[in-house]
């Protein structure tokens, strides 16, 4: 049993890395709030001395130079789209890895654990003839197929699959039900918070890629948040820091808010898999 | 357990199937065909590919070459950062979780979030807070430092600070992803093997040596490999913070691939590169698992 | 039950890729105007992208003929996007910008038009350009580019500083003697503050060539890598002296570290490029600008880079060319736009005659230099040519090398790479 001082030792252990999270973190969303010059010679400042919100209000109509919502559209959809197809797609290969039988299994496994340390580099040009070759580039598919193939969802739940305990399928099995239904019914809710994490991950990836959509998209109705941001900044060699950081600061909000949500989901998994 | 019958197989390989199409698709076909243009004089910008067979491959071990320059050079540095970097990725993603895991029930959320928000940020986002933190004659921490009368520190234009600065920027990028991979882990650890050790009056120690970290195994082994794989492919923080220096000596082994591959044209040259680096990176998680393994 | 919940997530999941790759098919035909199309491409991503975007919208009001499609790519990653364009030989726009130190590069390997005979007929000539910008695009004879502006190196400094040190903010240093002196007056260590901060990283790449070149020397000599020439050494001695023995500079700068200065007031006197001007506008420093001082021993020289127009040479439509050449005839008359972003543009009609743009405080001092400016050497792979280069004055300028054997070593790697 832990004493309460203990907690409390570990509570402030807690604040003080956390505060290191936090700090630059803070010092972003601080900076979005001053004027470009105040950024440059703030020092040690923290603060803004004039609050202003002239670069959000930038940001928002820009002269159409940053359309952040139609960005941030983008980017979500493409986001959701990607995490969908990766979650369906990845939760069934890792089952019928971990426990079915599979033909060919070792060699699948060792196919898709080893396509892991492909470096990207290798595939980037490839893909992007491929997908030249259909005429796809800038639309959507590509900027959402290509995440689809990433073998690290897999080697993530086939790893869980694998510890997970027999007898409940068995059970199942026993009662007369079949693969599908086993896996929709028994295996699938038990996997929720890894499920979550593989979805948190996912949409991360996609929604924080940026050499891809930047080069194999290029009408501006087509970008995303990110090539957004990154075509601010790479703006005229040193930008504007507090206009940025409020670009910044709300790209950052989506992925936040998915995480606080899918938190919630994650922990109900955790209790539900504590009953078992 | 199951009937092996080629029904049943051919149901279950329902399952492998569609992520198999996607893969063959979009990482298969390309790397056979990233391959096949190692083994090619492929000038992005010209028409015509000269098949050279193994020639690129060896000119990364000619020593007069400075393909073999580029390689060793790029592949010295990216090691370094991966032998710097994942020990601490793991342990410290590892004592992250272990500490969210003793506070109270309520806070833990809101301390998982604290820490993970990082990762919700690009890297390009990263690189700019943390030049700015880092600065050497303006930036806050040398403020700081100047303040209390300590000497500044060059945080991105000396050794071994330049690793410093990269390692810290990537932990605090990064840290979040392990640390949450940890935490559903240590979730799975059944309450009945905890009670049965205070029952004996084991000390939280040797909970955690006995009883947490063999449950937890297959856990760290997972994110020991997706670890040194992530810090192989070390690319953004350098570009970004330091742009390889001083001199070149942070430039890892990807900043040499993309600039041979996207400066210079060169793919046949990139790709032999690339693929030598996969099999390093092969061999390196081959052992990790072998190694792990064995103690078993 | 659960069959129709699978078929149903199979569905949605055919139906939301078929309609992605529908997408693709939806802008092709969208062209607001009634006119031929003409996709044109600019790495304009900064100060500079809404200049241009006017100049074509101003184009594409004055007549209905033809639409100018502006299409920006990053600086970063453009010359990346216009290789897979040219590799793909599919999405390739039909005119674009290209900077003049890529130009060899994409012209010995046949991807560019000669435009030669395109532009006479609609009567743009060599006559209506800085020479040194036309000469710029002209390759064995043929012309490959028509510029639009030239950038070299500028130098900036703070006024309000030069006030404070007792120097006249009139009269900045035009050689090296007034400018070490100058910096030697404007450094206060005490207050941290810095007549000249040496960079060690970007933006070298222009300033020591201009001191090399200043010296009288030669990058590249009979196509071999001269880095490690006297002049060379002399360069990087130079600059690094200004750290580690005049004093006016810390040691240590990293990317960027002198704009973050020379923005708080704490350095005086900086070399960069034009473009920078509209940082410092925002910034609201008191700063003024004038040609780079003669750094090096022997004559006026300055490094500097160029935009340029340049057509793919897979564009044979004789229309598209017809409008493309009507554009860049537009486009030099009415450029005052795009002097504006703090460019001087490479015709003669705006720098040389009009009035409105003599007025302008900084960009006739970038005009000025034109006449001496100097380019990267001709050469298609000058890019990796000089990449061991930039890492070895990096190490000098940090003192982690002496010159001489920096770039004794900068020059081995060059070789090497010459005998790939």
């Amino acid at each position: 049993m832990q004493s309460k001082a203990s907690k409390a030792v570990i509570v402030i252990i807690g604040i003080l890395i956390g505060l290191i999270f936090l700090v630059p973190i803070f010092w972003m969303l601080a900076t979005s709030f001053k004027s470009d010059q105040e950024a440059f010679t703030a020092g040690l400042k923290w603060l803004p001395e004039v609050f202003t919100l002239e670069n959000y209000q930038y940001a928002f109509q820009g002269d159409g130079e940053t359309p952040v919502l139609a960005w941030m559209a983008n980017s979500l959809f493409v986001g959701i789209a990607g995490t969908l197809i990766v979650l369906i797609v990845d939760t069934l290969a890792a089952y019928g890895l971990a426990r079915l039988d599979v033909p060919f299994k070792k060699l699948f496994i060792g196919m898709f654990i080893g396509s892991l340390t492909i470096p990207w580099v290798i595939t980037f040009l490839p893909l992007y003839m491929e997908f030249n070759t259909f005429g796809l580039l800038d639309t959507y598919a590509v900027l959402i197929l290509p995440y689809s193939a990433n073998a690290f969802g897999v080697f993530l739940l086939y790893q869980y699959f694998r510890g997970f305990p027999k007898e409940l399928e068995e059970a199942a099995f026993l009662d007369g039900a079949n693969k599908w239904q086993v896996f929709t019914k028994v295996v699938l809710p038990s996997a929720r918070p890894v499920i979550w994490t593989l979805a948190i991950f996912t949409f991360m990836g996609i929604y924080n890629d940026f050499l891809w959509p930047l080069v194999t998209t290029n009408s501006p109705e087509m970008r995303t948040i990110t090539t957004g941001i990154a075509i601010m900044q790479q703006g005229s060699f040193v930008s504007s820091p507090a206009k940025l950081m409020a670009l910044t600061s709300i790209a950052t909000i989506p992925a936040v808010l998915l995480f606080v949500i899918g938190q919630r989901s994650f922990i109900k998994g955790v209790t539900q898999s504590g009953i078992k | 357990m199951y009937k092996t019958s080629w029904k049943s197989k051919l149901t279950s390989s329902l399952f492998v199937l569609p992520y198999l199409i996607l893969f063959t698709i979009f990482l298969f076909i390309p790397i056979i065909y990233g391959a096949w243009m190692s083994l090619h004089n492929w000038d992005l910008l010209n028409p015509v590919h000269e098949f050279v067979g193994l020639k690129n491959y060896m000119k990364i071990f000619d020593s007069s070459s400075y393909l073999n320059n580029l390689f060793f050079e790029g592949l010295k540095h990216t090691l370094l950062f991966v032998i710097f970097s994942v020990p601490l990725l793991v342990v410290v993603g590892l004592g992250l979780a272990l500490l969210i895991n003793s506070l109270p029930g309520r806070l833990k959320g809101i301390f998982r979030t604290m820490y993970f928000i990082p990762y919700s940020v690009s890297v390009s986002v990263v690189a700019i807070i943390w030049l700015w933190l880092l600065d050497t004659n303006s930036g806050l921490i040398n403020q700081y430092l100047q303040v209390l009368h300590l000497p500044i520190i060059p945080w991105l234009t000396d050794l071994p600070w330049a690793w410093v600065s990269i390692v810290i920027a990537t932990l605090w990028w990064t840290i979040g992803f392990n640390m949450v991979i940890f935490i559903n882990a240590l979730n799975d650890v059944s309450e009945e093997l905890y009670e049965a050790g205070s029952l004996d009056g084991a000390s939280r120690w040797q909970r955690l040596i006995y009883i947490t970290l063999p449950s937890i195994k297959p856990t760290m082994l997972f994110v020991l490999i997706t670890s040194t794989i992530a810090s192989f492919n070390i690319y953004g923080q350098p570009y970004l913070m330091t742009r390889g220096g001083p001199g070149t000596e942070t430039k890892v082994l990807l900043m040499n691939i993309v600039d041979e591959a996207f400066k210079q044209r060169q793919l046949g040259n990139a790709a032999a590169m690339s693929l030598m680096m996969a099999l390093i990176m092969i061999v390196i998680s081959v052992v990790q698992l072998r190694i792990t393994n064995r103690k078993e | 039950m659960k069959k129709k919940k699978w078929l149903g997530a199979a569905m949605t999941a055919a139906l939301a890729i078929g309609s992605l790759a529908g997408c693709s098919d939806k802008e092709a035909g969208s062209s607001k105007g009634g006119g031929d199309k003409i996709t044109y491409w600019a790495p304009f991503s900064g100060a500079d992208g809404p200049r241009m975007k006017n100049i074509v919208a101003n184009y594409n009001k004055s007549q209905d003929k033809y639409e100018v499609d502006l299409q920006i790519v990053p600086q970063t990653d453009y010359y990346k996007t216009v290789d897979l364009a040219f590799s793909g030989q599919k999405n390739a726009p039909d005119l674009m910008i290209m900077h003049t130190d890529q130009l060899t590069n994409y012209a010995e390997k046949n991807l560019l038009k000669d435009m030669s005979d395109t532009v006479k007929k609609n009567n743009v000539k060599a006559e209506d350009y800085s020479e040194t910008a036309w000469q710029g695009g002209t390759i064995d004879g043929k012309q490959y580019s028509i510029p639009l502006d030239i950038h070299p190196l500028v130098m900036y400094y703070n006024k309000d500083m030069f006030k404070a040190a007792g120097l006249d903010p009139e009269k900045p240093p035009t050689n090296r003697e007034e400018f070490v002196a100058a910096a030697k007056k404007l450094t206060d260590e005490s207050k941290k503050q810095y007549g000249f901060v040496v960079p060690t990283l970007w933006p070298n790449q222009f300033i020591y060539p201009t001191v090399f070149f200043q010296n009288g020397g030669e990058l590249l000599k009979d196509g071999k890598p001269n880095y490690n020439s006297p002049e060379g050494v002399e360069a990087l001695t130079f600059l690094r002296d200004l750290v580690q023995k005049e004093k006016v500079s810390p040691a240590n700068v990293q990317q960027d570290g002198e704009v973050t200065l020379f923005l708080q007031g704490k350095n005086a006197m900086q070399l960069n490029g034009p473009w920078m001007m509209e940082q410092w506008d925002k910034a609201g420093l008191n700063y003024g600008v004038a040609p780079v001082p003669t750094l090096g021993t022997k004559q006026q020289a300055v490094y500097a880079n160029g935009h340029n127009f340049v057509i793919p040479a897979s564009v044979k439509d004789s229309k598209k060319l017809e409008g493309i050449s009507d554009f860049l005839k537009y486009t030099a008359d009415n450029t005052m736009e795009w002097a504006k972003s703090g460019q001087a543009p490479a015709s003669k009609a705006i720098y040389e005659q009009n009035e409105d743009f003599k007025k302008m405080v900084q960009q006739p001092q970038v005009a000025k230099q034109f006449e001496y400016a100097k380019f990267a050497p001709r050469v298609a792979n000058w890019g990796q040519l000089s990449e061991p280069l930039w890492a070895e004055v990096n190490l000098a300028l940090l003192g982690k090398k002496d010159p001489q054997k920096a770039l004794d070593d900068a020059n081995k790697k060059a070789e090497q790479l010459l005998n790939k």
